[in-house]
């Protein structure tokens, strides 16, 4: 009976199939595997200490508002901790972002668009119009640009001239801007362009934020958004209607994943184990894109469904970019701990995808 | 009615304070604000358990930390084994017929309204919602664009639901109504024949009813919960809301559920992944421990609240104002027309003067001018304190 009674905006998403929990989950954004030791001591004393009990401040635990304030401040964005607001998860910090900013709004964003946004888009009755960044820019007034750099269905990072471009069109136009810069951590050697830093952007732009240089934190899902108070402050009061505050015990990993440098995992452990997953790719002949992130890799195959079936059969689950809005393409995360397990169920993923393929 | 107060200086609220006083929620943080700024203030106004967590919680929380089961995502309707246990609770205790199929696990009770209003909510559907209530209700249902229709509840009936007033406001765009027992603000259960009263409405005009239980394991006898899914063909048309914050003094976890039949929660679930995505694992993992563990501490918790609650009912007896027969939760809600001061007003009356922080009745409802919610979500000792001083205020005032 109630299945017969649902709103039009739940019907016109799509449902996900469950999925075993024993197998390996790589189809995610963010690095996948364990947390470091050093993290798991300082989260369990906060639990022991009953600091996780009750609701934090809503906005965020201070301190921890406090060092994302700060280190978007090092980049030379001002902000101060009342303008950073700590959500429940990267999907939240989307959807409450562009729920609260683009309610009946033009929203421009580099094509192809990220499925990821798309609910919250809908849901906004913001009208979305994707264009060619490689083409000239449309000539617009008033507005929103959506961007996500890296992007979280290719990996790509936007380069400084074209995050410049985009900014001289942002004030040109008269645009808000949110900036998805959640995925990470960047390629050795590639820096990170917050496009809040830039010219005339600081108050033009909320930019949301994870905290995914500490491996294994995805799923304590935590994150925050931040920017001028004209535009946090709906997105903030919008995230506490949903859900009054995010997750203590979680929000302290995050505090302990900011605090603590040592995650026993290096940029060069990050890199080794990309290049495992580019080797395994490269001996089954699947072409990929250069990923600009050590999170995941991108891979291209015909088949995007022989490829994930094949995935599950062999118990790892890859990201299906048919669903996450980049056709002709499997996404494929990076472990975080030793990885064994995982490569030797992509090898015989790979080989069986091969195989059918052929 | 309450006389209006005007002295100035004295206690007339400040504008910016007056300014949102329309707004339940900016009213109430704007007060909990004003509270955190005063280092003696005794804050009884947030439903946040004072009690601790449980111990065997905290320490399951440590061990699926310490072996990695707290960094393994868990799917989006929630980890199964917890799915499982909530199911099995619901079917022995509560006699609801539910599959852990028929369970999505939540940020906390909040999301949960909000994921089922976008869920079920067309705009210009309506809802009907008893009056008082918390305005996370009317927030909910405003992000969904459908109309609240306000079922209004009387103090001469303890608040529980007349099935008169249900009828009367139903009209071809009715889609649901809502149950709150017990109720946050006025700590009413709604009684075996109410409920039965709102499942024979809702059969008869094809409703479906939501059905908030969230405090259901605060409950001071003789009353009783009755939860509506359990009655014969009501379970296809109810959704039943709960969680953990209340029951384990478990806020901070952020765990709460919807039980209904499989195929909605299939779609919640649809919507829960496009929108806020899953939750954190480790808050399942306290969850599944404090719903699978020892309850010895639900009936302790109890014990605490029931002797603060007759604590409070007496020191507001001497005060003269009249409370009915505040039968669940951990609020009181009180009518304080005998102050001669408006909630309003008295509430800021005694954050200023007597360092306590007390919600007015306007904070749920527009009309409950003379009423002020009380949670009594602190230690003995300084609940008795905060009376002292309530006691001393008003009689400088009256």
């Amino acid at each position: 009976m109630l299945g017969g009674m649902l709103a039009a905006r739940a019907l016109a998403l799509p449902r996900r199939p469950l999925i075993a929990v024993t197998s390996i989950d790589l189809s995610g954004e963010f690095t996948a595997g364990n947390t470091s030791p050093a993290l798991r001591e300082l989260t369990i004393d906060a639990v022991e200490r009953h600091l996780c009990d009750h609701y934090s401040r809503r906005p965020g635990i201070l301190e921890l508002c406090g060092l994302v304030a700060s280190s978007l401040s090092a980049g030379g964005i001002s902000v101060d901790e009342s303008m950073v607001t700590i959500c429940g998860g990267v999907a939240e910090a989307r959807y409450v972002v562009l729920r609260a900013l683009a309610v009946d709004q033009a929203v421009y964003t580099p094509g192809p668009l990220p499925t990821v946004y798309r609910a919250g888009l809908a849901f906004a009755g913001a009208k979305v119009h994707e264009f060619d960044f490689s083409a000239p820019l449309p000539v617009v007034t008033g507005g929103i640009l959506l961007i996500s750099s890296p992007n979280p269905v290719t990996g790509q990072i936007f380069s400084e001239a074209m995050l410049t471009r985009l900014a001289r069109w942002v004030v040109q136009s008269n645009l808000s801007v949110i900036s998805d810069e959640s995925i990470g951590p960047l390629r050795l050697g590639l820096v990170r362009n917050r496009f809040a830093a830039l010219p005339d952007m600081e108050p033009r732009t909320l930019t949301i934020g994870s905290f995914s240089d500490a491996p294994g934190l995805g799923a304590w899902h935590v994150s925050w958004i931040a920017g001028s108070k004209a535009l946090s402050t709906p997105a903030r009061d919008l995230k506490q209607s949903i859900t009054i505050a995010s997750a203590a015990a979680s929000q302290y990993a995050a505090l302990a994943a900011v605090k603590e440098l040592s995650f026993g995992i290096t940029d060069k452990d990050r890199t080794m184990r990309l290049e495992t997953i580019l080797a395994l790719l490269d001996r089954h002949n699947i072409d990929y894109f250069a990923p600009d992130t050590t999170s995941f890799v991108v891979a291209k195959v015909a088949k995007v469904s022989a490829a994930v079936a094949a995935g599950l059969s062999c118990g790892v689950i890859i990201g299906d970019g048919v669903a996450l809005g980049n056709p002709g393409t499997i996404r494929i995360a990076v472990p975080s701990d030793s990885g064994v397990d995982a490569w030797a169920r992509l090898d015989a993923a790979f080989l069986r995808f091969r195989a059918e393929a052929q | 009615m309450s006389k209006l107060v005007t002295a100035p200086g004295s206690i007339v609220a400040p504008d910016e304070l007056r300014a949102i006083a329309a707004d339940g929620t900016k009213l109430r943080y704007a007060l909990m604000d004003l509270a955190s700024k005063i280092s003696d203030a005794i804050v009884l106004g947030r439903g946040d358990p004072d009690l601790d967590t449980p111990a065997h919680v905290i320490s399951a929380v440590r061990l699926a930390i310490l072996d990695g089961r707290a960094d393994v995502a868990a799917p989006i309707s929630g980890l199964s084994a917890l799915r499982e246990a909530v199911a099995n609770k619901l079917r022995t205790q509560n006699l609801i017929p539910t599959e852990p199929d028929d369970v999505l696990i939540t940020d906390g009770g909040q999301e949960a309204l909000y994921l089922l209003m976008q869920t079920l909510l067309n705009p210009e559907d309506e809802i009907l919602v008893p009056d008082p209530r918390y305005s996370s209700y009317d927030e909910a249902i405003h992000h969904a664009g459908a109309r609240m229709v306000l079922v209004p509840t009387y103090p001469e009936d303890n608040f529980d639901l007349r099935s008169t007033e249900i009828e009367k406001r139903i009209t071809p765009k009715t889609k649901a109504i809502l149950v709150i027992s017990p109720s946050n603000p006025t700590a009413a259960v709604v009684g075996p024949a109410s409920v039965r009263a709102v499942a024979e409405i809702a059969c008869r005009h094809n409703l479906v009813v939501i059905s908030d239980e969230i405090y259901e394991k605060l409950i001071y006898s003789p009353s009783v919960q009755t939860s509506i899914a359990s009655l014969p063909g009501m379970y296809e048309r109810t959704i039943t809301l709960g969680g953990f914050s209340k029951t384990y003094a478990m806020t901070g976890w952020r765990v709460g559920y919807v039980a209904a039949p499989a195929d909605f929660i299939e779609m919640l679930a649809a919507v829960k992944a496009s929108t806020t995505g899953a939750i954190s694992t480790v808050s399942q993992y306290a969850a599944l421990a404090a719903l699978t563990g020892s309850q010895d501490i639900v009936a302790e918790y109890h014990e605490i609240y029931s002797r603060r609650r007759s604590l409070i009912l007496g020191g507001l007896g001497e005060m003269g104002f009249t409370y009915g027969n505040p039968q669940g939760a951990f609020f009181i809600y009180t009518n304080a027309v005998s102050s001669g001061i408006p909630a309003f007003e008295l509430s800021y009356l005694l954050l200023k003067e007597a360092h306590v922080l007390i919600f007015p009745g306007t904070a749920f409802g527009e009309k409950w001018v003379d009423w002020l919610r009380i949670a009594y979500l602190q230690p003995e000792d300084q609940l008795a304190l905060a009376l002292d001083r309530m006691k001393g205020v008003l009689g400088r005032h009256r």
